[in-house]
């Protein structure tokens, strides 16, 4: 797992860790079982507080994403893939409302944004 | 156990005064103390070392008052500081013979160690040793007998670029034990910016927060707009402002009203630890 | 306390020499010109090594050095005392051994046969000396320090003629019976203590 902080992001260093995390969790980079770094080793690893890190796995863990375990660390939890699954259908359910949203400023039409679509994946079919 | 406690803690000088100073140093993180000079810091940090004392309120370090435990205590930390005071006509060996008798857990192996790492030769003089040398030599002679709390005043004026990264790694690994706590004041506060957990500023002898270090910088904000945005009402915003013939620039305390005033007709971003404290030595403004 | 003295022995190693050398020089000064030049080499020798170890302290900053090392300030004082002794032993040894010497090789000097009595009294002196003079060092700040080192100086070198008569008419007097000598040297004990005492608690809270 590869985490970059970027100074020029506007989103503050801790959700910039939070969402790499989740995001090579979710993308199955990291599977159930895998151990993460400790709190301490992550956060001078990436140069950055200890609380940050900290808050990072707190909120992993609530998300469910996360176990810790007393004296051994955190690992990924074992998670059935179908809750991966329905997290990753969630996220792309609100990039599709976006999507919708953007559409309609644009004044097309439900089928045109079908179609739009159709031809995009089509394209991305091809090599 | 917090390792340092400070309650009501006030010293006075004819020209300035520490006043009434209460907070918690927590254990196990790192914490920043900054302000602009002559805040106070030094001050502070004497206080909690020993090296003067209060006029009124108690400072407990790693679970002790100093004039019960003196002893006990300075077994247990590392002290690195501006004025290192050494024998200018020794060499570091000769140093070292002098120092580590008094510590029971002196650690020569990594003693040696350090100094190879900071390329200190163990036969070079005191008084041949660059300023940043010899905090390199104080921090090698802190770190090397196991101590739990590390408490640094203005370590890195001194040093290049180069180590005080390096400086920033050291100071990670050893709180890879929790158990070990630092305390680092400085004025150069990009060292602080990343690793700091925790932050305290100080400012014209006072406590001006003890606080998260990610929390503060996302309860302040810096505002750039155009000069007609202030009037009276919108300058108490401000912690600080600088203004020119072609803008503001500010230090709001509380992010979201500033947002809700300024946000769609100024630039709004995240403050940096040093706007923090100019911008508090400018305005003046002192506030909890 | 030990590390206290090997410390301050590491100190001042490279300026060991000066000490032989003022017995050197206050032997020359003082032995052809004096009845009581064992009691000036002793007493010199002793208090100008006493000055020595503390002036290079003052130039090294060494309470400030001091107070990051695990020792208390009792401790500090107990050894500058403790030093104080060692010092002014040697001194006054060292000056009995030179005109021991001198009375075996140089009879023609017509050395007086020096005694214990003049050891112990020799020894006292230093003792008073070092009890007015180190909570005076230990109360002042550095600039302060300094200059109570350069005014014991100039004292002790102002008070060698007055002091030697005033010692040899003692000693042609007679300081009466032994009971006189034991209350003296128990009031110089007790000054001592006393000081060391002051000492403390001057040092004790004091700011650095």
């Amino acid at each position: 797992m590869n985490i970059l902080i970027s100074n020029a992001s506007s989103d503050p260093i801790y959700i910039q860790i939070l969402t790499q995390i989740r995001q090579s969790i979710l993308s199955g980079e990291l599977v159930a079982g895998d151990n993460l770094p400790s709190i301490r080793q992550l956060a001078k690893d990436l140069q950055v507080s200890v609380i940050t890190t900290k808050r990072v796995y707190e909120e992993l863990e609530k998300e469910k994403l996360i176990d810790s375990v007393v004296g051994k660390g955190c690992f990924v939890s074992g998670v059935n893939q179908d809750f991966i699954r329905e997290r990753r259908m969630k996220q792309m359910e609100e990039k599709m409302h976006e999507i919708i949203r953007e559409s309609k400023e644009l004044g097309m039409s439900s089928q045109d944004l079908i179609d739009h679509l159709t031809l995009l994946f089509e394209e991305e079919q091809t090599p | 156990m917090n390792a340092i406690e400070l309650r009501n803690v006030t010293k006075t000088y004819p020209l300035f005064k520490v006043d009434n100073i209460s907070l918690d140093v927590k254990q196990g993180y790192i914490t920043g103390l900054i302000g602009p000079n002559g805040a106070g810091k030094s001050t502070l940090i004497k206080m909690i070392i020993g090296l003067i004392y209060p006029d009124t309120g108690s400072i407990k370090t790693l679970g002790s008052e100093m004039h019960n435990q003196e002893v006990n205590i300075k077994q247990r930390i590392g002290i690195v500081s501006d004025d290192c005071f050494y024998y200018e006509h020794l060499t570091i060996r000769e140093m070292r013979r002098m120092i580590a008798p008094f510590y029971k857990k002196w650690d020569d192996k990594t003693f040696n160690t350090y100094l190879e790492q900071f390329e200190l030769s163990p036969r070079k003089k005191i008084r041949d040793l660059s300023k940043g040398m010899k905090i390199k030599f104080s921090l090698a002679v802190a770190l090397s007998h196991d101590a739990e709390l590390l408490i640094m005043d203005e370590p890195t004026s001194g040093l290049d670029p180069v180590f005080r990264r390096e400086l920033l790694d050291l100071l990670a690994d050893m709180i890879q034990d929790e158990t070990k706590s630092i305390i680092f004041s400085t004025h150069i506060t990009t060292d602080l910016e990343r690793i700091a957990d925790y932050i305290m500023f100080m400012n014209q002898g006072k406590l001006i927060f003890n606080e998260v270090k990610d929390d503060v910088l996302e309860r302040y904000t810096i505002v750039k707009g155009d000069m007609d945005l202030l009037d009276s009402d919108t300058r108490s915003q401000f912690v600080g402002i600088r203004e020119t013939a072609v803008g503001f620039e500010g230090l709001a305390d509380n992010r979201a009203e500033a947002e809700r005033l300024f946000g769609n007709y100024a630039l709004l971003h995240r403050p940096s630890l040093e706007d923090l404290i100019y911008y508090s030595a400018k305005g003046g403004r002192n506030h909890a | 306390m030990l590390n206290l003295l090997r410390k301050d022995f590491i100190a001042l190693r490279s300026s060991l020499w000066v000490i032989p050398f003022y017995l050197v020089v206050f032997s020359f000064a003082f032995i052809p010109q004096s009845e009581m030049s064992m009691y000036f080499v002793g007493i010199y020798t002793a208090f100008g090594s006493m000055i020595l170890a503390t002036t290079i302290d003052i130039k090294n900053y060494n309470h400030n050095f001091l107070v990051t090392l695990p020792v208390s300030r009792k401790n500090i004082v107990q050894a500058k005392y403790l030093s104080a002794i060692l010092y002014a032993l040697f001194g006054v040894l060292a000056s009995y051994g030179i005109h021991s010497l001198v009375n075996i090789n140089y009879p023609e000097l017509n050395k007086p046969d020096y005694s214990v009595m003049d050891i112990l009294i020799s020894l006292g002196m230093v003792l008073v000396l070092v009890s007015i003079y180190l909570p005076l060092f230990y109360a002042f700040s550095k600039k302060g320090a300094g200059i109570i080192n350069m005014v014991f100086m100039i004292v002790l070198i102002i008070m060698a003629q007055p002091a030697a008569f005033l010692i040899s008419k003692a000693g042609e007097n007679g300081m009466g019976s032994a009971s006189v000598y034991v209350f003296v040297s128990v009031c110089i004990l007790l000054l001592f203590i006393a000081s060391y005492f002051v000492t403390v608690r001057l040092f004790a809270r004091k700011d650095l």
